[in-house]
């Protein structure tokens, strides 16, 4: 039915969405902003790996650990000169929202400078990202598949000991449920904050880097797939990394087999309508678990699969 | 003087809440305001902590000025606050409360100071590794008070701490308080509805009514003032 590339490259575009939709989880959790400029940070994300690629040469993923820390400052400069201060003075959640909004346009125009100054620069044509090409290929499957689902793993793993075991991480959790507590205790939670848009913003570089082999890309792509992104956060219930990422596999993997499904059935019109498809399924996620992923009790969910499972075997 | 708040009108964003209050905290004294349900005791704590908005006046501690610092800045020079509500993490772990509430200290203060609160409050070894949220109000109000402990602060500011526990655990732990005070040389500010308690034990009090101060003067002299019932419900005025 589906060629098992499709479903190759299914799971590596999944596996971006989802290192997206954990950046949205973590800011959105620490800040209460929702945050817009994803978009654009995704994008940048991508351009960094491109650039260097095709600049300085070498493997793609070679890159992959620079788009996060140049997305992660990039996270950290939105939050010092925009963010801070608007939270400082008592923004509400919306306003922050809005402001996002306004701090992506910003942010888009800068990728499309960098674009067009690779193409006169270096007269690379900036504009069609494609870096395919540049990845390995292994039993008939592209590298990145992989690849980035091994870095999903390994992150999820590394964020979780993070929060857990270390002391920053303890001091961020108790943040996020009670900040003034916190500063009572003399924990300054500006650089809590700090840290997550430095974490968020580096899970969307390192999201964009993936989605570089995975996809192609342009100028817009993250605005093409902020849908995608935002509806996997909320899929996940908001308030859960862990959510979040279970969220982007599930939307990333019904968006990519679902248009391709639908447009060899129905014909290429349907491709203009591949954002509907995210939001169906959130829709129809909501409707069954009101609380997103993250509010199953995955102990009684397996049990009750365990006993399905018993009932038809006997 | 420890602490000082001068003519203090502050609230939470567009609204007032005190009006030129005037607060002095002597140094090892245990200072009682008592004042009935919404008159601003919270508020003025909170104020002192730089969490409300201060419109006018200041606040000083040992002589400069806290109020415009932010939070973490006025706990970190030895001010422990101890919140009415939302006093410990729920979804964390007892023992990450107690580690959390002593952030700034090195490992070894660290262990010192848990066996310490711990020897005071011997239930919270019992459900070290449980998370906060599933301990009953008199357990949680314990937790907070040993995070308050934790770092053996100059000044405690303990809100409504007798609320959730049983009047004799509640007349244990103030006990334990004055203890503190007399053994470390702890300055205290307590806030109170229920005035009868917390009059006893104090040395200075103030009367807190709709947001101002309606006396000041010692503890036992309030308790005892003929028009004491008149003035807290705010029907009489000095
Ligand atoms: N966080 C807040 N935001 C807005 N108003 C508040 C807040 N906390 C308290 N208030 C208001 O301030 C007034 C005084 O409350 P509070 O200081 O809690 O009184 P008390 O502690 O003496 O019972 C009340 O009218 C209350 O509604
Ligand atoms: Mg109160």
């Amino acid at each position: 039915m589906l060629p098992s590339i499709a479903i190759a490259k299914a799971v590596a575009y999944a596996d971006s969405i989802a290192l997206m939709a954990a950046g949205i989880t973590l800011i959105y959790m620490c800040t209460r902003t929702f945050n817009f400029a994803h978009a654009s940070f995704v994008t940048w994300g991508l351009y960094v790996v491109y650039a260097m690629t095709m600049l300085q040469g070498g493997s793609p993923y070679y890159y992959l650990p620079l788009a996060f820390l140049f997305v992660g400052v990039l996270g950290v400069a939105v939050y010092m000169l925009v963010i801070g201060p608007l939270m400082r003075r008592g923004a509400s959640p919306t306003t922050l929202m809005m402001t996002t909004l306004g701090v992506d346009l910003v942010l888009l125009s800068t990728i499309q400078m960098f674009a067009d100054f690779l193409t006169r620069t270096y007269r690379l044509y900036a504009r069609r990202v494609v870096l395919e090409v540049y990845d390995f290929n292994t039993l008939g499957i592209p590298g990145i598949t992989y690849v980035s689902l091994i870095i999903v793993v390994v992150l999820i793993a590394a964020i979780h000991w993070f929060m857990v075991k270390t002391k920053f991480g303890t001091a961020m959790r108790a943040t996020i449920e009670n900040p003034d507590l916190s500063s009572v205790l003399g924990i300054n939670p500006n650089v809590v904050y700090i840290a997550s848009w430095f974490i968020g913003g580096g899970l969307a570089g390192l999201g964009g880097g993936i989605a570089s082999l995975a996809i192609s890309g342009d100028p817009t792509i993250g605005s093409r797939i902020i849908v995608s992104m935002f509806a996997s956060s909320i899929v996940g219930g908001l308030y859960s990394v862990y959510g979040s990422v279970l969220g982007g596999l599930l939307i990333g993997l019904t968006e990519y087999l679902g248009i391709m499904l639908l447009s060899t059935q129905l014909g290429g019109w349907i491709l203009t309508y591949r954002p509907v498809i995210p939001l169906i399924a959130m829709a129809i996620t909501l409707l069954i678990y009101p609380r997103g992923l993250a509010g199953i009790n995955w102990g009684k969910a397996l049990l009750r699969i365990k006993s399905l499972g018993g009932r038809t075997w006997k | 003087m420890l602490l000082e708040v001068r003519n203090l009108i502050s609230g939470y964003g567009k609204l007032k809440v005190l009006f030129n209050v005037n607060l002095d905290v002597e140094e090892k004294e245990i200072t009682v305001v008592v004042g009935p349900n919404g008159a601003g005791k919270t508020t003025l704590l909170n104020s002192i902590m730089g969490i409300a908005t201060i419109y006018d006046g200041a606040v000083y501690y040992n002589g400069s000025k806290i109020s415009g610092m932010p939070t973490h800045k006025i706990s970190r020079l030895g001010i422990a606050y101890l919140p009415q509500m939302g006093n410990v993490f729920t979804e964390l772990t007892v023992n990450e409360n107690l580690r959390l509430a002593s952030y700034l200290l090195d490992k070894a203060e660290v262990k010192d100071r848990m066996d310490e609160v711990l020897s005071l409050f011997p239930v919270l070894d019992k459900f070290i590794n449980r998370k906060a949220g599933t301990l009953s109000g008199g357990e949680r109000r314990m937790l907070a008070i040993a995070m308050a402990l934790m770092r053996r602060p100059k000044i405690i500011l303990l809100d409504e701490i007798t609320t959730d526990l049983a009047p004799i655990i509640a007349k244990k732990v103030l006990n334990q308080i004055i203890d503190l005070r007399d053994k470390l040389g702890l300055t205290i500010l307590i806030v109170e509805q229920l005035a009868k308690i917390a009059l006893e034990l104090g040395d200075q009090a103030y009367l807190l009514v709709s947001g101002t101060m309606r006396y000041s003067g010692k503890a036992l002299e309030l308790l005892r003032h003929p028009d004491f019932s008149e003035l807290y419900l705010g029907i009489k005025k000095i």
